[in-house]
């Protein structure tokens, strides 16, 4: 009974804030249809990035079993920052280009942390997030050795570090962007159906392997995933922080630690979250004039939530 | 993270660097906080600012500079300075070295280096980043008078308010300026852009906001319906500017007056090419019109 309020609040808590999105802007409650053709990619994209964010970030706390552990870890965040910095040194800032250059950055950081963690043919968790961490030092370092390159560029870098939903589409990336959304919906799914194994790996990692479970094949299908989908959202939203990390939280708060309802769960609390925080943002934009980071939003916006659920299910 | 919010604090700076917000306070100050006397006239200085850089080059002292900034690349034979590092920390150990009678700065984003540098004994000259093109007239005289070069400042101070005379126009196109595309960043009323603009004609659609260089919603550009955009970055293209959804409904898309070719550098710094950067947009403007 509980989880299934817990879902129809998930779902209307979403839809709502999807409305108030298509609602609220600079110009007003408005129908007309150019107004609308800019602020539905924005919300799709929103939805997306904060849906896969928080997906990832309860597979990998599942995977590897640590509730510290965000998206971020396994370097495709830096790797993308890389690319992206790369871009702009090169002069292929189009608005094709970045994404490309950010997805490549991401799909490198994968090789490269694929290749570091693999020891004897085989891949431990705790080689993975090592590497990953290695990974992503050496991306930042990387990273800044880009900034003071291309110097003028260095607030547009680190602004994209920061992340931001406020994208100007263009038709061309308004298809690339669907297409790299559906392909990524799939991959999303295909960790949703892990959840059996990843429920038992979480239970208990020793017997997991007598149960059937492949865990080699498991931690490989699951990094592979999170690194392609970490880097689908990065190159079109940036690096947003603190959604992967502390929805997954929330919604094993909520539904318990299944991770067939943690994972869709995390996807449309994170999706919610980040609608809330971009509409924050963009209120507070329209009062001040001053446009605040994205993630410093979520992270203000989602701690309070956080802490409030926390205290609750603790008491 | 904790280096990357450094680093964010480090290109904030920058970027306000190339954006200045403040008052015009158009007397340089040396170590005593009094205007700079030429008991000691300048002979060994080091401009920390790309644009005193320029301007010193303008005024014929180039002889007298003997370091600058990574940074300084204008007029191309600045290549030959000895270089001190970067605009928010250079080597001190170079700068010593240098033996300089004066480094030039300004504020407010050198402010802290500045304090430094004078708690080291080094005499510096502070200058606030001008907010409109008075501001930029009154800097280039300041820092004439402070090279002892008073006569060559008020030669190039009025030439070049004799060129802006020829190409002054009342304000009667509204005008939006992109300076990058991601994210979206806008000139406010805080930048001297906004005011230079308006002598040529060109009303800026965000003069209302107080920031120099505000990063702005992509539907605020709707609302405010620019009648022409002005794209100031590298490898602008209007062709994509043309596509963005949502944006056909603006006069300046509708009617395909956007300007992608313009003089960025003459106008990104608030030195002595701005007036020749603003004859080059007024013309390719006035082109199209």
């Amino acid at each position: 009974m509980r989880s299934n309020l817990g879902w129809i609040v998930l779902v209307v808590l979403l839809a709502g804030l999807s409305l108030l999105a298509l609602a609220f802007g600079p110009a007003g409650l408005t129908l007309d249809s150019q107004i609308l053709a800019s602020r539905v990619p924005r919300l799709l994209l929103t939805i997306f990035a904060g849906g896969i964010l928080a997906l990832v970030g309860a597979a990998l706390q599942g995977l590897l079993q640590n509730p510290l552990v965000d998206p971020y870890i396994i370097g495709s965040s830096s790797g993308a920052g890389v690319g992206v910095a790369l871009s702009l040194l090169l002069g292929w800032t189009s608005v094709i280009g970045r994404p490309l250059f950010a997805f490549a950055g991401a799909a490198g950081a994968l090789f490269l942390v694929y290749t570091l963690a693999r020891m004897r043919g085989r891949m431990s968790r705790l080689s993975l997030i090592l590497a990953g961490v290695a990974v992503s030092f050496v991306g930042s370092s990387l990273v800044m050795v880009l900034m003071v390159l291309s110097r003028e560029q260095l607030a547009q870098i680190i602004y994209f570090l920061m992340g931001s939903t406020k994208v100007v589409f263009t038709p061309t990336k308004l298809w690339v962007f669907a297409g790299s959304a559906v392909v990524s919906l799939g991959a999303a799914g295909w960790l949703v159906a892990r959840w059996r194994s990843l429920d038992i790996l979480s239970t208990n990692i020793e017997a997991a392997e007598s149960l059937g479970v492949d865990t080699q094949k498991l931690t490989t299908e699951v990094f592979v995933l999170s690194a392609l989908l970490v880097g689908v959202v990065v190159a079109f939203a940036g690096a947003i922080s603190f959604i992967g990390l502390v929805v997954p939280h929330i919604v094993r708060f909520i539904f318990g630690p299944r991770h067939l309802r943690v994972l869709p769960g995390s996807f449309l609390a994170g999706a919610s979250l980040l609608l809330a925080s971009d509409l924050c943002l963009r209120g507070f934009a329209m009062a001040t004039g001053v446009d605040l980071p994205l993630s410093v939003v979520t992270t203000l916006f989602g701690v309070p939530v956080f802490l409030y659920i926390m205290r609750r299910r603790l008491a | 993270m904790k280096n990357i919010a450094r680093l964010f604090l480090c290109a904030l700076a920058l970027s306000a660097s190339f954006c200045s917000r403040n008052t015009p306070r158009n007397t340089p100050r040396n170590t005593r906080n009094t205007p700079y006397k030429s008991n000691g006239e300048p002979h060994r200085v080091i401009s920390l600012v790309p644009s005193l850089t320029e301007i010193t080059y303008a005024l014929g002292a180039e002889d007298r500079l003997v370091g600058v900034t990574t940074y300084c690349d204008y007029p191309p034979e600045v290549k030959e300075k000895k270089k001190v590092g970067d605009f928010l920390s250079p080597d001190p150990e170079r700068l010593r070295l240098l033996k300089p009678d004066l480094i030039l700065l300004a504020t407010p984003t050198q402010a802290q280096l500045a304090r430094d540098l004078k708690a080291a004994g080094f005499r510096v000259a502070v200058f606030t980043d001008p907010r409109n093109l008075e501001g930029v007239f009154a800097q280039i005289q300041a820092l004439a008078d402070t090279l002892g070069v008073s006569d060559r400042g008020e030669e190039l101070v009025d030439s070049l308010k004799s060129e802006l005379k020829g190409i002054e126009k009342d304000k009667e196109l509204s005008i939006y300026i992109e300076i990058s595309e991601e994210p979206l960043i806008s000139v406010g009323g805080g930048s001297y852009l906004t005011d230079a603009f308006e002598h040529i004609g060109l009303v800026n659609v965000f003069s209302d906001l107080s920031q120099g260089y505000p990063v702005i919603d992509p539907e605020e550009v709707v609302v405010r319906s620019p009648e022409i955009i002005l794209l100031l970055y590298p490898n602008a293209d209007r062709r994509n500017v043309q596509k963005r959804i949502g944006w056909s409904g603006i006069p300046a898309i509708s009617r395909s007056v956007v300007f992608d070719s313009l003089p960025v550098d003459e106008l990104m710094r608030p030195g002595p090419r701005l007036i020749r950067g603003l004859q080059i947009t007024d013309s390719i403007v006035r082109h199209a019109f």
